[in-house]
């Protein structure tokens, strides 16, 4: 009973395979379990839809096609044509992100324990993508524009003396958008799982009152499917605003100086 | 390729109705795009700019002080730096979401 309605319990991380290596424990836990779910579905179900390669579509090749124009349309908006050659980069990460995010919205799924588990509402797993994200930004802003990538902290129209003041500032906001980006995906997961918990665990607790408690927990219920048809929104609108800055943030590696 | 030296008028009319059913799809994308960024959405994305700002200019302060023995100098100056940095990130934020609905073509939201 406790168990059932605690809203917290939801994220917790259960080892399936233990593993040390170095004193470092590696263990193959239920996140890993889920992040090789994402990962086995998406390329999965990607190349069963394209094994057909028809002219004229069908209905699970429509779908694919309209997610690689979805991508493909997105970095096109966003960092120009030459941001194409990251195109690979983007759909990975959109595509890894919304399995994630749609895998956590079942309450049940075929994993050790029968639980359900979101993998996107870990801090550390957002943190990391929005790390190596930033990683490639710098990387291929360096390698391709040399020192002049770093004039993105040296805004043209500035005094010279006021440099002092601002490029500390845009360092500080530079490094600021792994955070940002992290905690974004993190925060609304989070935010979004532990609602529909709290209200399905009101519906659980009026339910055991009486007939009474039984006519109340109607509220909670029609309000926990409201909140799951918004999650499922949220899941995907996180996985596009992720991607979609992630390509913002290529196009300052692409172009410096056009702020 | 362009419709008088293509030999297919096939490929042609396709090509027109691809053009024509683009052009749909882009305007129908813009209407939706302005559906999507609901006030819930904005105020997290502004929030979490800021906040991201102050947090990363804290914790930058902190480690100089960590490293250097300046305290509490190098916070306080992180601080109020990081409060100027998430300032930008917001500034920066509601100007894109501005320029991107003045290319929808109506004025700011």
């Amino acid at each position: 009973m406790a168990d059932a309605t605690n809203p917290i319990k939801q994220f917790e991380i259960n080892p399936i395979a233990d593993l040390t290596i170095g004193g470092l424990n590696l263990s193959f836990t239920n996140s890993s379990y889920f992040m090789v779910a994402s990962v086995v579905l998406v390329s999965g179900l990607l190349s069963l839809a394209m094994t057909r390669r028809a002219l004229v579509p069908g209905r699970s090749q429509s779908v694919a096609e309209m997610l690689y124009e979805f991508v493909a349309g997105m970095i096109r908006s966003t960092a120009g044509d030459d941001g194409l050659k990251f195109f690979p980069f983007v759909f990975t990460l959109f595509a890894f992100i919304l399995m994630g995010n749609m895998l956590g919205m079942m309450p049940y799924f075929p994993a050790p324990g029968f639980t359900g588990f979101t993998f996107t509402s870990h801090i550390i797993v957002t943190f990391a993508l929005a790390i190596m994200v930033m990683l490639v930004v710098v990387g291929y802003g360096v390698m391709k524009n040399g020192l002049k990538f770093f004039s993105i902290f040296f805004p043209s129209g500035v005094p010279p003396v006021l440099y002092i003041l601002v490029t500390p500032i845009e360092i500080i906001s530079f490094l600021s958008r792994p955070v940002t980006l992290g905690v974004r995906l993190f925060a609304n997961m989070l935010a979004g799982h532990i609602l529909l918990k709290v209200f399905a665990g009101f519906i659980v607790m009026l339910g055991s009152v009486g007939a009474l408690g039984v006519l109340g927990a109607v509220a909670p219920l029609v309000m926990v499917i409201a909140l799951t048809a918004l999650e499922f929104l949220v899941a995907f609108l996180q996985a596009y605003v992720f991607a979609v800055l992630t390509c913002i943030y290529l196009s300052d590696a692409l172009h410096p100086g056009h702020h | 390729m362009s419709r008088q030296d293509d030999p297919n008028p096939q490929h042609a009319d396709r090509d027109d109705f691809e053009r024509r059913l683009d052009a749909k799809l882009e305007e129908r994308r813009a209407r939706e795009a302005r559906q999507q960024a609901s006030g819930w959405s904005q105020g997290l994305r502004y929030g979490s700019e800021f906040l991201g700002g102050v947090i990363t200019g804290t914790v930058l302060g902190f480690m100089v002080d960590w490293l250097s023995g300046w305290s509490p100098w190098g916070l306080m100056a992180g601080v109020i730096l990081g409060f100027a940095a998430g300032t930008l990130n917001m500034v920066r934020a509601v100007n894109e979401m501005n320029r991107k609905s003045d290319a929808n073509g109506d004025g700011p939201v």
